[in-house]
């Protein structure tokens, strides 16, 4: 059991820290906020506005360096004519074989970080589950669309 | 071919009054809120907000219904949708399951429908939703979606009787009728006992607010002369005889419900269907199509099991249209050894071998063990610093011996075309899985599994009201690959 060939798009990588860098500044401003506030309520202590920056500095660091890596290091899919296999994770590694005449729909999102980076994500539905293929190069994602499409067409075998 | 289109306009202002009926409350609100005071001062703001609301929510619904196109060309059904997120989705006319129409009477004023289309599984949403459509587009929408789709469902149909019928040699008819005395013994090994008690409780405690206080100490009194005659007049021989008899009860109230249910229980097989008839008060019947069934289940309670007993479910999967999943009891106590008996004459298809199921390797057992006892740990500081507490750590031998005897009872085996799944929460569950019938198959395995060379192994099969997933923890690395490489259609 070899793991799956294809690595998905390496701007992936981008494409999730500008997310991660995105939901700091947000934490950032919120604990701004805290801080703010604080100076007027003198009751509310700053110990924990000190906390919480040290939580915003850890949780960026993951987000944008640790996470974004360790995903892009498991990230392998593979779409042979009768299955599609993924593995993804970061702490829990998932390796899950869906066969092609199981496949009800397949859907491609787009959201405008991954519009910027020409990326898109693919999600694969069967009767009972979704599995999502995230960033993938568009024409890339159009491509295994079609080809996904025709391959799941071909079979007639019922749920 | 059905050229890109708009939804008709009219879903700009539909959406608008969905969304202005969520506002209806807040400003209601608002109106009490303001009775007080100077009225009108407050009148022009709320009037301003108000409009602010209703053109943010026109703007907004003009955007969706812009956005939102669908199209359909060579059998696939395509729509592209989202402001924000541009969503495109893709749906093969052969998985299309339901096409619903409707109007409500704003669309039908305008000779409008709404279309809903579903495909298998059991997504709550419709997998398609066009609010408003003029009736022909609808219809010719729907004949395109549908011509090939019926003569296929038929032609599938038409192949699977006729397999069936080469399978099952003479088209035997097979029926099971549950005696009197196992019904009994199912009702009272049902194991209910515990929610019924549950229920009992909470009445209890909601009554008990509304006894006048008199009343109480009256039935005390009477009760403690009881009790007295019993055993010694300690408050602890009281307490322990009230849970007794609540216990009793609830153990006899699970059992009627159980009894009540199932009586009469029968289950026939004649070609491909599967009838189940059941009840004593209402009398339920139900009718299974074999190749429906998705999975069957065996389950063995912990008071059953020691018996050697257990219970047979089936998850069924949503036929063409109109029925829908479930899950279902088609033998409410049955011998394990009978079990592939009763297979053979009902789901042939189904093959129950329970010496040959591969138990989980030894390294497994520590990760079993950390797992079930880990939680209550926590518990320690009570059971120190709490006086009389520590005679809680009694605690710890069921949760130990029930962390063995899940590390004991896992497992998987692969047989041509069948999985068997082992595993226990409190009763011990095995799940029978054909390879045509599992959505998915996965492995996960987190840093420290794989330091073990252990994966959790998990499939997926359809059921109520969403999906069903069977998996067992900590399966040999190399057993969970070969049951990886049966369930792929290539060589891997």
């Amino acid at each position: 059991m070899t793991v799956p060939k294809e690595r998905i798009d390496p701007s992936a990588l981008k494409a999730w820290r500008v997310g991660g860098i995105i939901s700091f500044i947000i934490y950032i401003v919120l604990v701004a906020v805290y801080f703010i506030v604080a100076q007027r309520y003198p009751r509310l202590p700053m110990v924990i506005g000190w906390i919480l920056i040290g939580l915003v500095l850890l949780s960026g660091v993951l987000q944008v360096i640790v996470i974004p890596k360790i995903r892009m290091w498991y990230w392998r899919y593979e779409i042979r004519e009768d299955e599609i296999d993924i593995q993804y994770g970061i702490i829990v590694i998932k390796r899950t074989l869906i066969p092609m005449i199981r496949i009800q729909h397949v859907d491609t999102e787009q959201g405008p970080i991954l519009r910027f980076f020409k990326l898109s994500t693919l999600s694969i539905s069967t009767a009972g589950s979704t599995h999502k293929i995230p960033a993938l190069d568009v024409e890339r994602a159009l491509n295994l669309r079609n080809e996904i499409s025709y391959l799941a067409r071909v079979s007639d075998e019922d749920v | 071919m059905f050229k890109s289109t708009r939804q008709h306009p009219i879903v700009i202002f539909t959406g608008i009054f969905k969304e202005l009926k969520s506002f209806v409350g807040p400003i209601l609100i608002a109106l009490l809120l303001s009775r007080g005071d100077g009225f009108l001062s407050f009148d022009m703001f709320f009037f301003l907000f108000l409009g602010g609301m209703l053109i943010l929510s026109l703007v907004w619904g003009f955007l969706k219904w812009f956005f939102f196109i669908y199209d359909y060309e060579d059998g696939v059904l395509h729509t592209k949708s989202g402001i924000i997120i541009k969503k495109h989705r893709y749906i093969k006319k052969e998985r299309v399951q339901t096409i619903n129409l409707k109007a409500g009477p704003i669309l039908r004023i305008l000779q409008l429908v709404s279309l809903q289309i579903e495909t298998a599984g059991g997504f709550a949403e419709p997998e398609l939703n066009i609010a408003a459509v003029s009736i022909s587009k609808a219809k010719r929408l729907k004949e395109l979606l549908k011509s090939n789709h019926e003569k296929e469902v038929n032609e599938g149909k038409k192949e699977v009787t006729e397999e069936r019928k080469e399978e099952a040699k003479p088209v035997s008819n097979h029926r099971h009728v549950l005696s009197f005395k196992t019904l009994i013994v199912a009702g009272l090994t049902s194991g209910g006992v515990g929610i019924i008690f549950s229920i009992i409780g909470i009445v209890f405690s909601q009554v008990i607010v509304f006894i006048p206080d008199e009343m109480w100490e009256m039935f005390f009194e009477q009760f403690m002369i009881t009790v007295d005659q019993f055993m010694a007049s300690s408050i602890v021989g009281a307490i322990a005889f009230l849970v007794f008899v609540i216990l009793i009860t609830s153990w006899i109230l699970s059992a009627a419900r159980m009894i009540i249910s199932y009586a009469f229980f029968t289950i026939e097989r004649g070609g491909d269907d599967i009838q189940i008839t059941r009840g004593l008060l209402e009398k339920k019947q139900l009718t299974l199509k074999l190749h429906r069934i998705q999975a069957v289940t065996i389950i063995e309670g912990i008071i059953r099991q020691p018996f050697g007993f257990a219970t047979l479910q089936v998850e069924v999967a949503g036929g063409a249209s109109q029925d829908e999943s479930y899950t279902t009891i088609i033998h409410p106590l049955i011998k394990v050894s009978q079990i592939q008996h009763f297979l053979d004459e009902m789901i042939p298809e189904y093959k129950y071998t329970q010496a040959d199921i591969k138990p989980l390797p030894k390294r497994s057992l520590k990760r079993y063990m950390i797992r079930g006892v880990a939680p209550f740990l926590l518990l320690l500081p009570i059971f120190y610093f709490v006086p009389f507490a520590w005679i809680g750590s009694i605690i710890f031998l069921p949760i130990g011996y029930l962390a063995y005897r899940r590390y004991k009872d896992g497992g998987s085996y692969v047989k041509d075309d069948m999985l068997q799944i082992r595993f226990r929460k409190i009763a011990r569950v095995t799940a029978l899985v054909t390879k045509s019938h599992m959505q998915n198959l996965a492995l996960s395995t987190n840093f420290l599994q794989k330091r073990s060379r252990v994966t959790t192994l998990s499939t997926t099969v359809l059921s109520a009201p969403a999906c069903m997933i069977f998996s067992v923890k900590d399966v040999c690395e190399t057993a969970a690959k070969d049951v990886f490489a049966w369930y792929s259609r290539s060589t891997l």
